[in-house]
């Protein structure tokens, strides 16, 4: 059995000169300043004092706060490697000063902690990452899916980028419903923004067109490129159902003269 | 339905697992930046990236899975270029080919217009086929 308590005080009496050492290789290996991690080390390294002085494995503790940490690492914008490198710093400089005491139990036991303390903190880190990527999916959905009213009676939703299932049933959603909130007869749906229209993506518009179409509302789709043109006549995509028109502008014009409205210049 | 065609001229190509919907937008992306490299035209390009998309994602929807080979090839000399995709998987296999080609033939929910359309979209096109062994499908769009 190692000595814990031994292991605890002598990192006790060397705490300051361990944090200085790893926070003088942290600057060398890491490409960022490192004045604003000090805080965070300081608690790391008293977490790992804490958790080596404790007779049996205790990890709930130590574990929140380690969680917590990585999630301020994600938030300053550190990669997995620079999560990595900061423990692996920490371990040559916590190794150093105990490798005085010649002990290879202790040696072994400070080693085992350290490896915890990483699995701890990378998965921290990854869960944390995951975290803010789901959160920017879900803000991605709904950001690019604005159906957005042009007159009364005429609603339009542009379609920018991939237009997955997730995000298409997110963009039949939010068309149906501005077309019953402003109860519209007309919704022009813009496809200017889609770099590949394949068949899942037709079939997303002809069930969107349809959908639309049993609450009362004609589409209209606009927005086609030539090339993506060309591409859907030989896939066989038929779209004859579906009023079109080459972009927006010629969509709305055509919208707004069949609500019996007409564009003029004023006379003024 | 084995056929020799599907044997690519690629000794070496980029491999890409189709897992999820976001492998089939990289696939798509890795082609699209293959045939601008070679000048493939607007017209053309975009038709190999559409076939694409239809394989990479009939992958996904009838095996579950499996992968993109991509790859630029030159058959004679330095005169001709072309991109090659390969997308195999080890899926249930076609079980009836002709079929499976038909406009509007579709074992799931879709408009089945994929594989057939996918065929007139490319300039090259090869399939081999076995029940239970899988389908390997070959693609090719010349510059």
């Amino acid at each position: 059995m190692p000595n814990k308590k031994k292991l605890s005080a002598r990192l006790h009496d060397r705490r300051d000169a361990v944090l200085a050492a790893w926070l003088k290789d942290l600057d060398g290996q890491l490409d960022r300043d490192t004045r604003g991690f000090r805080d965070d080390a300081s608690t790391i390294l008293d977490l790992l004092i804490t958790q080596c002085g404790h007779a049996e494995e205790r990890w709930d503790e130590a574990a929140d706060s380690l969680t917590e940490l990585a999630r301020a690492r994600v938030a300053a914008g550190f990669a997995t490697d620079e999560t990595i490198t900061l423990v692996s710093a920490l371990r040559s400089a916590a190794l150093r000063e105990v490798a005085a005491l010649d002990d290879i139990e202790l040696l072994r036991h400070l080693s085992k902690l350290l490896d915890v303390f990483l699995r701890y903190l990378v998965d921290a880190y990854v869960e944390a990452r995951d975290l803010v990527i789901a959160r920017q999916q879900e803000d991605l959905l709904e950001l690019s899916t604005p159906a957005v009213k042009l007159w009364d009676g005429i609603v339009a939703v542009p379609l920018v980028g991939t237009l997955d299932s997730r995000r298409a049933v997110s963009v039949m959603e939010s068309l149906l419903n501005k077309i019953s909130e402003t109860q519209s007869t007309i919704a022009i749906i813009d496809i200017t923004g889609v770099p590949t229209v394949d068949t899942q993506v037709a079939q997303h518009i002809l069930r969107t067109v349809a959908a639309a179409r049993l609450t009362g509302a004609r589409c209209i789709l606009c927005g086609i490129r030539p090339s993506i043109a060309h591409t859907m006549v030989e896939l066989g995509i038929e779209l004859s159902q579906v009023e079109t028109h080459a972009n927006l502008a010629a969509a709305f014009a055509a919208a707004l003269r069949s609500r019996g409205l007409d564009v003029r210049t004023s006379d003024a | 339905m084995v056929s020799d065609s599907v044997r690519p001229l690629a000794r070496e190509a980029q491999v890409m697992p189709i897992v999820s919907d976001h492998d089939v937008v990289l696939v798509r992306r890795a082609a699209r930046e293959l045939a601008e490299e070679i000048g493939i035209g607007l017209v053309a390009r975009t038709k190999l990236v559409t076939a694409c998309s239809e394989l990479a994602r009939n992958v996904l929807e009838h095996a579950g899975g499996g992968r993109a080979s991509l790859a630029v090839v030159s058959p004679d000399g330095a005169r001709r270029h072309g991109v090659e995709v390969v997308f195999a998987d080890d899926g249930p296999g076609i079980g009836d080919v002709e079929r499976a080609f038909e406009r509007g033939y579709s074992t799931k929910r879709g408009l089945g217009l994929g594989l057939g359309g996918s065929r007139r979209l490319v300039d090259d096109f090869a399939l081999s086929t076995e029940p239970g062994e899988g389908t390997t499908i070959l693609i090719r769009t010349w510059a």
